[in-house]
């Protein structure tokens, strides 16, 4: 049952964001000219290979980007029609957790190993929330209980090497989730874990996500996890967003050959096959990418137009938008 | 974390002779922390009748040459040394942790400016500098722990800083950042708690420097002034009367021997127990 609010203002709305890290050996654009708007109670996939700019995205929400090496160089970001990037770091620091929370890939390292789980919500509850311990150690019990731990009130004094990867990871969301943010960002929150711990966890973050109304920015390279929860999606490629629309007009009718090569590219079971159908050649060089549209030299439908000037990304239908000047052809 | 230090307790153990030095740490402190119940005679007492006995059953060092119990006066000096080893070693790891963290945690030109003022300060001889400044203080025992306290703080910075560099990149403080912590309570709350295993290695270390330096200064005469009992202004005392009162000499010298020995010992314990095991892990 999808949440109809595209009426609303969105939550969140990242425009033409370009972030670039300045090194020794050169300039990596690593997001250039994203934009993505997210609305209250929704889900927005953010897909793409390693290395496509998806987790400086996400990071650069929260301003976690370390600013040398790191600038943003272009755009704004506007949470709830406030600038997040005008904010000064006091103010952002308020944000952070408490507006807008996010989980990391890697819940054992994501923990700090001197303190117990427990320690670790409670002080973000009275971070931002200011209540006292007492206070806070019952919230926390709850959230452990909302995340479904088993026995929060015994596990709420274990030490992160003493849980599985399962519990790591929803100790994790119970700690991003205990100040009720309005957005969270997931980067990559199932990609750690086993499959059938997969499945588990994200059946946990849609369900949290209707009952808190909350947003959720889901970055992951896994189509298959975002065709389980998300409501729309943006496939990302070298920094640039090559498809964006609503989750089941991409899935049955995608318009852009990337989406099309990623989608491809997961094996049938029912399938029999020797090889895997993967994209031809090799992600570009991020300090070296090619002129005119990024993907053009692995792509089959290209022509001598695509090597020119990077398309824009033109309107399929609605909301569904395709950074291919042959979109109408594709797929 | 107790996993941690179960682990470390284990390797500690096998080790016999850092134990050794444990053990005698443990016994130096009983003294120092019973003196006043254990001394047989008051060790600021003189009584010139007495002078220069050797080691007896009725005085177990043997006498000064102010009739004054050596063996006394040793239980005293105990507590000097130790109190200038463990209070000036606190107030270097303060500094110590202080330097290394900010340096280790911001980097860019405030780990340039902070290490270059470490080099600075390495450049100095410590003990010469010590000398100077207590000679022109004067000899209080405050001015002591204080001096050695701020000239010996940077083998601790450095540690705490390489600590820092590689802590900080570490996924639960973007984690922590994400939650909206404040640098301040990252630094010290969330990164230091990792980073302390090699402090408790010097500051043990440290702490043997101390103490030698402490037997040093009041050597020379510029440590605790007579007639307050240091072990070493008995040492410095008791030299002319070497060839005739052995027992001046060489109990304050073992004694100084094995205090230092103890704790370096049981620091280099400490370090081959806490590296392998506790660097390693993640």
């Amino acid at each position: 049952m999808k949440i109809e609010n595209f009426k609303n203002r969105p939550l969140l709305e990242v425009r033409d964001l370009s972030v670039h890290f300045f090194t020794e050996e050169g300039v990596v654009r690593a997001v250039e000219n994203v934009s993505v708007e997210i609305y209250p109670g929704e889900i927005l996939g953010l897909v793409g290979e390693s290395g496509c700019g998806k987790s400086v995205t996400g990071l650069s929400l929260l301003r976690l980007i370390p600013i040398p090496p790191g600038r943003i160089v272009n755009g704004d970001i506007l949470f709830d029609g406030r600038s997040l990037l005008n904010l000064e770091e006091k103010e952002m620091e308020k944000v952070r957790g408490n507006d807008i929370s996010m989980i990391f890939q890697e819940p054992m390292t994501s923990l700090n190993p001197v303190f117990t789980i427990g320690d670790q919500i409670i002080e973000a509850i009275i971070l931002h929330q200011g209540l006292d311990k007492k206070e806070a150690r019952k919230r926390a019990i709850e959230m452990l209980d909302r995340v479904r731990i088993p026995s929060p009130d015994k596990t709420i004094d274990s030490y992160p090497h003493q849980l599985s990867g399962g519990m790591r990871q929803r100790a994790m969301i119970a700690m991003a989730l205990s100040c009720q943010p309005k957005l969270l960002i997931a980067d990559e929150p199932t990609t750690a874990l086993d499959v059938t711990i997969q499945a588990q966890v994200l059946q946990l973050l849609k369900e949290i996500q209707r009952e808190m109304g909350m947003s959720v920015m889901l970055i992951t390279h896994d189509l298959g996890v975002v065709a389980e929860i998300a409501d729309r999606v943006a496939v990302m490629y070298a920094g640039r967003i090559l498809e964006y629309g609503p989750i089941e007009a991409i899935f049955s009718k995608m318009r852009n050959p990337y989406t099309r090569g990623l989608m491809g590219s997961i094996p049938q079971l029912t399938e029999k096959r020797n090889r895997l159908n993967a994209i031809p050649g090799q992600v570009p060089n991020p300090m070296d990418l090619p002129k005119g549209c990024k993907f053009h030299p692995r792509c089959d439908l290209m022509i001598e137009d695509c090597k020119k000037e990077e398309p824009p990304l033109f309107q399929v239908n609605g909301d569904h938008f395709s950074r291919c000047i042959r979109w109408q052809e594709c797929c | 974390m107790e996993s941690q230090a179960k682990t470390f307790w284990h390797y500690f153990k096998r080790n016999r002779l850092a134990v050794g030095g444990m053990t005698m740490i443990l016994v130096i402190f009983f003294i120092a922390g019973t003196a006043s119940f254990i001394a047989p005679y008051d060790p600021g007492k003189t009584d010139v009748s007495l002078k220069l006995k050797p080691p007896s059953s009725q005085y177990y060092l043997g006498t000064d040459q102010l009739g004054r119990d050596v063996f006394s006066r040793m239980l005293y000096g105990s507590r000097i040394s130790l109190s200038v080893g463990f209070v000036a070693v606190a107030i270097s790891i303060i500094i110590g942790i202080l330097v290394g963290a900010l340096a280790g945690y911001y980097g860019r030109w405030i780990d340039s400016f902070l290490m270059r003022f470490v080099d600075i300060m390495l450049c100095f001889p410590s003990f010469f500098l010590i000398l100077t400044v207590v000679a022109l203080l004067g000899p209080s025992l405050f001015n002591i722990m204080v001096v050695i306290g701020i000239t010996s703080w940077m083998g601790t910075s450095r540690f705490v800083r390489a600590e820092f560099l590689s802590l900080r990149e570490r996924d639960f403080v973007q984690a922590a950042k994400a939650l909206g912590v404040k640098d301040h309570r990252i630094i010290f709350r969330h990164i230091l708690p990792n980073g302390l295993a090699p402090v408790f290695v010097t500051a043990t270390l440290d702490v043997a420097t101390a103490v030698l330096v402490e037997a040093g200064l009041s050597f020379l005469g510029f440590g605790v002034q007579p007639p307050a009992p240091s072990w070493g202004n008995i040492l410095t005392e008791g030299r002319t009367y070497i060839f005739d009162a052995w027992w001046l000499t060489v109990f304050p010298g073992l004694a100084i021997l094995v205090t230092v020995l103890s704790f370096n010992l049981l620091g280099e314990g400490l370090r081959d127990a806490l590296d392998p095991r506790l660097r390693g892990r993640r």
